[in-house]
């Protein structure tokens, strides 16, 4: 009797600490014989879905949710539904793992594992760690469960990564762009141009597809909206060629002018990246990038370089660090396709997953994500600086932007304070949603204002010297050019070329297309150099403009129309990519580049004769500037025919300070120092004029 | 005939004595008595009649009338120097600079050992705000009298106006010379020497400025304002407290007191202090700036903004409360009102603000 008593102080106290597995055995519910069959079916339909080819484990949750109505103590079902979420939605799955835990310490040797992981993704890290250090030791033995054993250590890094990144939050703003965007259904993947005016982004909606047999919903099709008056219009379906019906078509990337789409195709099985261009008004039908670039591996993600020269993307082929790596690819001017892959290095890629790879206008910044580095648990998104040709340590975005769980593909638009990525939130529109990443940059500090009775003898205080705080550059150190190219007479939008140069190194950097509906084209400008913009078109005489973008000067958007004049007589240009050494009529070497683009248009035009004229600002004597402009224009002259122009083709003149493009009076009415050296600028100036055909 | 005339003369001088003794007490160098008459041979009856008119209207401040007697015995007499100096007193109580000027100038012309028209030449010039020709003035009122340690101290007063500080600490150390327990020329040495970063020279001033006034609120503030260039922050505080035992309604040093607490991260006792500050003064805004800032550091974003209005509304050309301001609107995600605030600041000379202007949150129509 005494014996039997023990049993049963010890069965309760063992019920107390681990409750009771009650397991689906018909001989526990003979009383209930008709709804334990029934359960039992819907349990068993739970597997099927579990264990299916491919899994669906949100049909499964379905299934053991009817099971586990019946009989929610049994360890293996709390322990299979917590596998489904754990698939789905991850922050609904702790509640099972630790039923099942309390009901059978034993139901399964990894369930400390995934108790730890339900921590994880919650952030409570402590506990977290506690966990998987448990689960370690409880699985010492098990040769089975050693994988999982190495992948606990891992996470118990990541666990103290998150500790550390929760002191110092990112300073962001995550707000939902929108119901004119979003919907109820999946919307993810945004791609941007450099100006935020285009977006591009992968949804599943039903309007012109059927489900998918991924049990994820529909297939994937790629959606457009543009951005008017701040605003993002509805977006709508990009329709044929980009989307084939009963196919996934995804987003991967966009140049920066939004003129190049990259997309991701898993025709062969294997994934790869395709190309299509609007360039001929519409968008034309994605294309292979090319074996250097697309494998017998998976390559999901690229990004092209603000001159389109460069190509970024990641592949898991065989010989790079392990998992995803970033490569890039440089476009071969000869051999008109991508040049061999290089893997970036092992700065940037880890034995573990880097995906998503970004790489911003400004030429040197790339962001990515990645499961190794100092993530805080799944993929973190990071960000990288190139600084004298190397890439640095990558920085962890930090929390709110990166959580415990994936966060990925992030894109950055050229001002470099806003930010777009999808992820599943609260208030959202239902499903993943794009969401607008403000990055507000270095703290701005408030100023105090403090006074003393500095003098004994006046009653009224001294203000105390104003320090204004020390200022951390804000944004990217690039400038975007954007505008629209019209004929100068009918004002109608032209397919134009914008053709970009580094005027001190003398070479072409790239070569644009304006949109061919609109006009409008978009020119990145890293920081650093002094660009010379030519837009060209045939029968038309070029336009030149000239940027000089400082080295760390914060981000900049300028707005320039272009109106593309006829080649016609009495027509004239202002040659602004000519330069001379200060005070002197010597010219630069920077200026031959619009010098020889002059040339190509009298050789092109063999009859054409024209004036060279000189032009100065207003400012010193008229008569120094008389000399200096007409001294200038000769030198012009001379090296056109230095270069093979007939003499008699050419005629120059000075016109010093006479004919400003903006008058003195104007001048004058400006308020800042900047903008009246601008306007300085703008009157000293080189200009030719067609005086016959 | 002569009876009549003597009997005047005897009147007049009656009345004379009467007016004269009213006069010492007002007006330095007013006093005509019959000795002076004498001295000077004054002997118009007219002259002594306009004369005396003139320091009786001067007494009563009634600067144009004593303007226009002084004129006229001037034009009778041209010799008479006091006529001079009291109608540079005249000018100086209309405001009219220039003319006092050259009346205090004429004065020391006619009799250069007249320190005081120096110095009332040096006060007229301070008044308006021309500080380097009145440092000038006052050396001149302390060269002709090498005793007068006040010449000294208000030299050093203008250099340190005119923004000369080393030579108004010169100036200070003469007049210390001249009094060696000058409260007012310690605090005010230690003063420039705050304004030249030398943190240390001042403290050392101010605490003799208190050692020989211990009543010294200002002193005490300004020695707080010294430990506080430092961020000496435990000195500042202390020393804040002490101006504020001596003289409790003193805002300036509860705004002080404030920002001391403020930069070691005390914001609820920092908004205490300014409020305090406000309390009194409810015009101070620079108590509401500050109000402002500790909102921003504490994200209560509305009530920042709130104050900078304040602020703003009693000092519309309040580049801080604009720069705050433009802070707060940023962070309530109110773009174009931020930025239109850093426009402003802009204009009233911030760089951080041209900074902001120019930077990404207000280069896009996000």
């Amino acid at each position: 009797m005494k014996k039997i008593s023990l049993v049963i102080i010890l069965a309760l106290v063992a019920g107390l600490s681990f409750g009771q597995d009650v397991p689906f055995d018909k001989k526990l519910f003979k009383d209930q014989k008709d709804e334990f069959k029934d359960a039992l079916k819907h349990y068993e339909n739970g597997d099927d879905y579990r264990h299916g080819f491919p899994p669906d484990y949100m049909k499964a949750v379905a299934e053991y949710q009817q099971a586990y109505k019946f009989n929610p103590k049994s360890a293996d079902l709390n322990y299979a539904i917590g596998i489904c979420y754990f698939n789905f939605d991850k922050y609904q799955m702790k509640k099972y793992f630790e039923a099942a835990y309390k009901l059978k310490p034993t139901v399964a040797p990894d369930i400390l594992y995934y108790i730890a992981i339900s921590y994880h993704i919650e952030g409570e890290w402590q506990k977290a760690i506690d966990h998987y250090n448990k689960f370690a030791s409880s699985v010492n033995n098990n040769p089975d469960m050693q994988p999982l054993k190495t992948d606990a250590f891992k996470k118990i890094q990541e666990c103290k990564n998150g500790m550390e990144l929760e002191k110092n939050p990112a300073r962001v703003w995550i707000d939902n762009v929108g119901g004119k965007v979003n919907s109820k259904y999946p919307d993810y993947a945004p791609v941007i141009s450099a100006d935020e005016a285009v977006m591009v982004f992968t949804a599943r909606r039903p309007d012109a597809e059927d489900m998918a047999p991924d049990g994820r919903g529909y297939f994937e099709d790629l959606y457009i909206t543009t951005k008017e008056n701040g605003e993002w219009t509805k977006a709508k379906n990009m329709g044929k060629p980009l989307n084939v019906e009963g196919q996934h078509d995804a987003t991967i990337g966009i140049s920066p002018d939004g003129h190049q789409l990259f997309v991701y195709n898993d025709k062969k099985g294997n994934g790869d990246i395709y190309i299509s261009s609007d360039e001929e008004g519409s968008w034309s039908k994605p294309e292979q990038l090319g074996k250097n670039i697309n494998t017998d591996y998976h390559e999901p993600d690229a990004s092209l370089s603000f001159d389109g020269k460069r190509l970024y993307f990641t592949s898991n082929k065989p010989g790079g660090y392990g998992q995803h790596d970033i490569y890039y690819a440089d476009w071969d001017e000869d051999k008109e396709r991508w040049g061999e892959a290089i893997n970036i290095g092992d700065v940037l890629n880890t034995p573990y997953e880097e995906r998503s790879v970004f790489i911003h206008p400004d030429g040197e910044t790339m962001y990515f994500a990645s499961t190794g580095h100092n993530t805080m648990g799944g993929y973190d998104l990071f960000y990288s600086k190139l600084v004298d040709g190397k890439w640095q340590k990558p920085v962890n975005l930090g929390p709110p932007l990166n959580t415990p769980d994936n966060d990925v593909q992030l894109v950055v638009a050229g001002n470099g304070r806003y930010g777009y990525m999808s992820s599943y939130r609260e208030g959202g529109f239902g499903e993943k949603d794009i969401y607008l990443i403000t990055f507000l940059g270095p703290e701005k500090l408030p100023m105090l204002s403090n006074e003393d009775n500095l003098i004994a003898s006046i009653a009224k205080p001294v203000k105390e010297k104003i320090k204004e705080p020390e200022l951390v550059s804000e944004g990217s150190n690039m400038a975007i050019l954007t505008g629209i190219i019209r004929d100068d007479k009918t004002k109608e939008p032209l397919k134009a070329q914008v053709v970009l140069v580094d005027n001190e190194k003398n070479e072409v950097i790239a070569e644009f297309q304006s949109d061919a509906n609109t006009g409008k084209y978009l020119v990145s400008l890293p920081g650093g150099s002094n660009y010379g913009i030519a837009v060209k078109k045939d029968g038309y005489l070029f336009h030149s403009e000239n940027f000089q973008i400082p080295e760390a000067s914060g981000f900049k958007q300028y707005k320039k129309d272009v109106d593309l004049k006829k080649v016609e007589v009495g027509q004239s240009i202002v040659l602004r990519n000519v330069f001379f050494d200060y005070a002197k009529y010597s010219l630069r070497d920077a200026s031959i580049n619009e010098l020889e683009r002059l040339i190509k248009l009298l050789n092109d035009n063999p009859t054409m004769r024209i004036e060279i004229s000189g032009h100065t600002d207003t400012r010193g004597s008229d008569h120094d500037n008389q000399v200096l402009s007409q001294n200038r224009a000769k030198s012009v002259v001379d090296y056109l025919i230095a270069h093979g122009i007939d003499k008699s083709r050419l005629e120059y003149a000075g016109y010093g300070e006479k004919q400003p493009l903006i008058p003195d009076s104007e001048i004058n009415k400006m308020n800042s120092k900047t903008e009246k050296e601008d306007a300085h600028q703008q009157n000293r100036r080189t200009e030719f004029k067609i005086l016959s055909m | 005939m002569m009876k009549i005339i003597t009997f005047c003369i005897s009147l007049f001088l009656l009345t004379l004595t009467s007016l004269a003794q009213e006069d010492k007490k007002v007006i330095e160098g007013g006093e005509v008595d019959k000795s002076t008459m004498d001295s000077l041979g004054l002997t118009d009856p007219v002259v002594q009649r306009k004369y005396n008119e003139g320091v009786k209207m001067l007494t009563s401040k009634n600067y144009q009338q004593a303007v226009n007697a002084f004129t006229e015995v001037i034009s009778r007499d041209n010799t008479y120097t006091n006529a001079y100096y009291n109608r540079g007193k005249a000018h100086r109580g209309l405001g009219n600079t220039d003319e006092a000027v050259a009346d205090f100038e004429k004065t020391v012309a006619m009799n250069p050992t007249n320190h005081e028209a120096s110095y009332l030449k040096g006060q007229t010039l301070m008044e308006a705000g021309r500080y380097d020709e009145a440092a000038i003035a006052f050396k001149q009122a302390a060269t002709t009298n090498t005793s007068k340690e006040t010449y000294a101290y208000y030299q050093g007063v203008a250099e340190f106006q005119a923004g000369n500080y080393e030579a108004a600490v010169k100036a200070f150390d003469e007049a210390i010379r001249r009094k060696a327990d000058y409260a007012y020329a310690y605090n005010d040495r230690g003063s420039a020497k705050m304004q030249m970063e030398d943190y240390d020279g001042a403290i050392r001033d101010y605490q003799n400025a208190i050692k020989y006034d211990n009543y010294l609120a200002f002193a005490y503030n300004n020695l707080g304002s010294a430990y506080k260039a430092k961020e000496d922050w435990a000195n500042a505080e202390k020393y804040y407290t002490e101006a504020l035992k001596r003289d409790p309604k003193y805002y300036v040093a509860y705004n002080n007191r404030g920002s001391a607490k403020y930069a070691q991260g005390k914001y609820q006792e920092a908004l205490s202090d300014y409020s305090k500050a406000l309390e009194i003064n409810p015009k101070y805004a620079l108590a509401y700036n500050n109000k402002a800032s500790v909102y921003i550091q504490t994200k209560n974003y509305e009530e920042a903004v709130k104050n900078c209005d304040k602020a703003i509304e009693i000092n519309p050309e309040f580049m801080e409360a604009f720069v705050n301001r433009g802070i707060a609107k940023e962070m309530l995600k109110d773009l174009d009102g931020a930025c239109a605030d850093w426009q402003d600041a802009f204009i009233l000379g911030s760089e951080n603000a041209e900074n902001y202007v120019n930077g990404p949150a207000c280069s896009n129509d996000n």
